[in-house]
């Protein structure tokens, strides 16, 4: 193919940003009953997981869809606490020790609130913070055959706690371990533990709300964000937010025990009267902890829009992000309707989409843009690179770390979404999903996918032997692209692959053939790793 | 095509709506005269004006950096742990009013030959005390009160955007052959964040070499929504792939003439010259300093003219001073200006860690060939006695200094300028450059400014009382700041006849302590403190 003409033609060619069109899928939650391949396989694993291991795929290929679904739905690990990873800590010149907790045990259990010096303390808050990021992007990197850690990545982008606006490593870490550890649980109970958790409050001002002065930063978002939303059934009032900033108010951190508590004398004990969206409801004053909190997350979670608002954000999160009147009906309603049968336990409406023809539909696969963490974890895990254990301070801290900091370049920063409202990929229209490649982010993609091979982090041959026949290039690059890729090029695509990466120039597919019985294991990487970064570098790898 | 009805159908609504809906309710209409003539000058693409963005991330110290020496005891009691002494302060020609932080004798030296402007306190009506909000803050223009309607897009996006429509897929093209931003910096900013796609590139290395090879035009799948994400992601790594290597080839072309000091905003500042020398027409670079959240030590104990801040103010003062100079010896001082901002400077009153926290209103600087020499606005009132919270009162709003340069240096006109801005800010004399900057220079605006009458009667006052002020006729803005530097009261904001008036308010319920008075008429204001009583 002439390159050139190629180029003029995608140079004149518009592109259709917005497409807000019916998609014309049929399909609704019904359990999928199709074939159960390696292209089924890993449409879940990529969007249930960050990335589809190979290995993975076998497994999951011996078992049923229904089973697949249900153990990435029961395998939920217990994590170990984040660790110390770092020695003497230097600010301006200045050495600070953390003297509470040796290095290589958690701090998790020292609040870091006893300190006198404001500069100790903070450096010691920043490192731990750092710590955080790693351990958990170490979990990322190291997750077990279960959705876990892309549902721990969903509610951190459902309620958006930023570190800058906390800056307390125990809040943060408190407010992580909450969402962990109820990750597919109860929603609703979630939406109470979140509203009254440290973080949050200090994340959302809810700790300035007060009787005298109510801030209602919290209760709007409580409704917009986390909630109801704004679609068009979700009719709460401006009043409504009033009346449940006056229900919250109150709640205050204590210094000590860095708890969350309510001072009576903050609250508002006056009744709390709510709009015909909420059934007229009333909210009587009461000191008694939690209790208003309680009443009114259980009065938000009685109307049908709410589960319908949380069954959206699923949908966007593992389906797509265009939510079309089909199915709104088709899938969206009746899955709330699931996720309210079920007490709201987020794992009955995941096991139904995720079983559904719909998630298996042909049109919901490969359109989907990794994000940041889907990218550089997926090609990680897929590339088979070896990954120290989470746990592992000393060798595995600093991989994280920089793997961290690669996704935050790539605009996906861990404590850190851009917004209130998450990352925008997942509801800023038009672009959803595009806004994660841009001209800024997709050399960061690039330089990322070519450092694994010219760093030698990839086992090339033994990528390569896990082909049917690496001495056939063309099974090899068939294999290689069902590995990396969501669907396969045409035939016009692989040999271009094949000719220009594989063959000796002007040679037959025995020249490939030769070199791999034969070559030098310089020449093999070599050739092997220019297909590999081709592949990586293709528009195709971004898709999953 | 007709280009102004074109602009005026394009704009994405997200772009124009929120202005609308926010009511024009800020106007400064009637700024200059002379727009007439000013509508003839404009051209398409106005001209060849480059514009350097010097982000200041972290929140500068702005009253160490230019210090009232006017004001100079107060802010010696406010401040006595990292006030800079009296007598070190770099003196600056024509005025016995402000000097520059000892550090900056290079940009002293670029003030006095008429190539730094100095706009005192540019900051907002509703300051926001995070990082992070204020950065957008200041990236978007945003003017909303909802945060759930805020603003995405960057002033320099919209502007962008409106210049050269239908980016990305028509370019580049013959009239604009390069990419329309560069920011030198690994991070993403909002500042040119367009409606849909950013509208530029960011660059750390321009000679670094991505394939992006992109091959195949074939849509292997009979799937419409995976096919719409290929073309899409097809049409970025192409768009990349091609200006990459018209920056890599652009920047092989140029070599820097003059000598920089060794620093990081050095580096990006080298870079931006060779790339305009090698004939870019990009119009917006952005480049950045960090460090400056400057909570402690941001001085040394024994000398307060050394520490972080000094070590900022040398790499700002040298970095700006050699790339001019650069800009000099290349023969492009003519097209290009640059400007600097930062979220927010910082509190009046410094902290016993030798520091300051974060705080409202702050000076920046513009410097180029064709920038008005002076420093627009007055030293920052400081009162004798202030809590630790109080906070400096803005005299510019800093869209008001985003919207001289789109019209002054950019040619952008009315209403285009509004729709881009959102509404109507005020028109400030900071550049001279033709065909479009502005006649009048600063210390006449200045004087202006300060003959206006403005009184409030009682003072202190509690309840209740008059404002008498004088104006040049027009659209007349009132404005009560609290001691956090928030705008709490708005007595005025409707047309004037020239001359002299009296405001009666009364019920105004407010607790006590400082508060300041803001008085803006056409291009000019002024701003006085008064006392709330107990």
């Amino acid at each position: 193919m002439d390159r050139r003409t190629f180029l003029k033609g995608a140079r004149a060619k518009t592109i259709t940003l917005a497409t807000n069109m019916p998609r014309g899928l049929q399909s609704g939650l019904d359990p999928y009953t199709g074939p159960w391949t390696t292209n089924e396989v890993a449409h879940l694993l990529k969007r249930a997981m960050f990335g589809a291991k190979k290995s993975d795929i076998d497994y999951f290929l011996s078992r049923s869809c229904s089973d697949a679904v249900d153990e990435l739905l029961q395998n939920i690990p217990a994590v170990d606490p984040p660790l110390r990873d770092y020695g003497v800590l230097e600010d301006q010149g200045i050495m600070y020790e953390d003297t509470a907790v040796p290095r290589g045990q958690t701090w998790v259990d020292d609040l870091n609130n006893t300190i006198n010096d404001p500069g100790r303390r903070a450096a010691i808050n920043s490192a731990r913070i750092e710590s955080l990021r790693r351990w958990w992007t170490g979990l990322i990197l190291n997750q077990n055959r279960s959705i876990n850690e892309k549902m721990v990545m969903f509610w951190h982008h459902h309620f958006s706690v930023q570190r800058e606006e906390v800056n307390n490593a125990t809040h943060l870490y408190r407010h992580h371990n909450l969402l962990r550890n109820n990750v597919l649980g109860n929603v609703r109970e979630l939406a109470k533990k979140v509203t009254v958790d440290p973080a949050m409050l200090l994340h959302l001002n809810g700790y300035l709300n007060s009787k005298r002065a109510p801030d209602e930063n919290y209760a709007r978002e409580l409704q917009e964000l986390f909630t109801v939303g704004k679609g068009n059934d979700s009719l709460y009032t401006e009043s409504d937010v009033i009346e449940a900033a006056k229900a919250l108010t109150g709640w205050r951190i204590h210094n000590t025990t860095l708890t969350a508590y309510l001072n009576t004398e903050e609250h508002d004990m006056s009744t709390k009267r709510f709009s015909a969206f909420y059934h007229n409801a009333t909210i009587t004053g009461s000191a008694n902890g939690s209790q208003e909190v309680d009443q009114l997350i259980d009065m938000i979670f009685s109307t049908t829009e709410s589960a319908r608002f949380i069954c959206r954000k699923l949908y966007k999160w593992f389906v797509y992000y265009d939510i079309d009147a089909f199915a709104e009906s088709n899938v969206i309603a009746p899955l709330a309707e699931i996720l309210r049968q079920n007490d709201f336990q987020v794992s009955a409406a995941l096991s139904v989409l995720l079983k559904s023809e719909h998630f298996f539909d042909k049109q919901n696969q490969a359109c989907y843009i990794k994000s940041a963490f889907d990218f550089v974890a997926g090609a990680l895990r897929e590339l088979d690179i070896s990954i120290p254990a989470y746990t592992d301070y000393e060798n595995g801290y600093p991989l994280f770390d920089s793997i961290c900091e690669r996704a935050a370049q790539m605009q996906q920063d861990l404590f850190q979404p851009p917004d209130v409202s998450g990352w925008p990929s997942y509801y800023q229209e038009p672009m959803y999903y595009e806004l994660w490649v841009n001209s800024n982010t997709l050399p960061r993609r690039a330089a990322f996918t070519d450092a694994l091979i010219e760093d030698g982090l990839v086992d090339l041959r033994g990528l390569a032997q896990r082909s049917a026949n690496p001495a056939d290039p063309n099974q090899l690059i068939s294999d290689l692209c069902e590995l990396l890729l969501r669907y396969p090029l045409s035939s016009n695509s692989r040999n271009y692959i094949k000719t220009n990466f594989l063959l000796e120039p002007s040679g037959n597919d025995s020249s490939w053939t030769n070199t791999w019985n034969a070559g030098s294991a310089a020449v093999i990487n070599e050739k092997l790793g220019n297909a590999l970064r081709f592949i990586m570098n293709l528009p195709e790898f971004h898709l999953c | 095509m007709n280009r102004r009805s074109f602009l005026h159908s394009s704009l994405p609504a997200a772009v124009s709506l929120p202005g609308l809906m926010s009511g024009l309710n800020f106007q400064a209409f009637g700024a200059a005269p002379g727009g007439a003539l000013k509508a003839l000058a404009e051209t398409a693409a106005a001209n060849d004006h480059v514009l350097v963005l010097i982000q200041l991330a972290g929140g500068n110290d702005g009253l160490n950096m230019v210090v009232p020496l006017d004001m100079y005891a107060n802010y010696y009691t406010a401040r006595t742990n990292v006030a800079i002494p009296q007598s070190k302060v770099l003196r600056l020609d024509g005025t016995d009013k402000s000097g520059l932080h000892p550090a900056m004798t290079e940009m002293q030296q670029l003030f006095n030959n008429g190539k730094l402007s100095i706009v005192q306190s540019v900051g907002y009506d509703n300051p926001n005390f995070s990082h992070f909000r204020s950065t957008d803050i200041w990236m978007t223009g945003d003017n909303t009160v909802d945060r759930h309607a805020s603003i995405k897009t960057g002033w320099m996006g919209r502007y962008l955007e409106n210049e050269y429509p239908g980016y990305p897929a028509a370019y580049p093209n013959h009239e604009m052959p390069d990419p329309l931003a560069i920011q030198i910096s690994s991070m993403s900013t909002v500042t040119v964040q367009g409606s849909v796609l950013s509208m530029g590139l960011n660059i750390t290395d321009p000679l670094k070499i991505y394939s992006f090879m992109n091959p195949f035009s074939d849509y292997a799948l009979d799937n419409e929504s995976a096919n719409k994400e290929l073309r899409y992601l097809r049409v970025i790594s192409e768009k990349t792939r091609t200006y990459s290597e018209i920056i890599r080839s652009a920047y092989r072309r140029a070599n820097n003439m003059a000598e920089y000091p060794d620093n990081e905003l050095s580096k990006q500042l080298q870079i931006v010259a060779r790339l305009i020398q090698g004939g870019l027409k990009t119009k917006v670079y952005a480049v950045s300093m960090s460090g400056f959240d400057t909570h402690k030590k941001q001085v040394n104990a024994g000398d307060t003219t050394t520490g972080v801040h000094a070590k900022l103010m040398k790499e700002l003062s040298a970095s700006v001073s050699a790339f001019q100079k650069d800009m000099e010896l290349m023969g492009l001082d003519d097209r290009v200006m640059g400007m600097t901002f930062s979220e927010f400077g910082r509190r009046i009153k410094s902290n016993a860690s030798m520091g300051t926290d974060h705080g409202t209103a702050a000076p920046l600087v513009l410097f180029g060939r064709h920038v008005k020499k002076g420093i627009l606005g007055a030293s920052p009132e400081i009162p004798a006695s202030i809590e630790t919270n109080t906070n400096l009162p803005f005299q510019y709003d800093f869209r008001s200094v985003y919207a001289s340069v789109l019209e002054k240096w950019f040619c952008v006109q009315q209403p285009t300028l509004d729709t881009l801005l959102l509404q109507n800010y005020q028109s400030l004399p900071l550049i001279s450059a033709v065909p479009c900057g502005g006649e009048e220079e600063i210390e006449e605006n200045n004087m202006h400014s300060q003959g206006m009458e403005l009184k409030m009667t009682p003072n202190p006052f509690s309840g209740s009382g008059v404002i008498r002020f004088t104006v040049e006729g027009g659209f007349t803005l009132i404005q009560l700041i609290s001691p956090l530097g928030r705008v709490v009261k708005v007595f005025a904001q409707q047309e004037y006849a020239a001359g002299s008036h009296i405001l009666h308010f009364s019920d105004l319920n407010l607790p006590a302590g400082i508060y300041f008075l803001r008085l803006q008429n056409g291009p000019f204001q002024k701003v006085i403190s008064v006392m709330k009583a107990r």
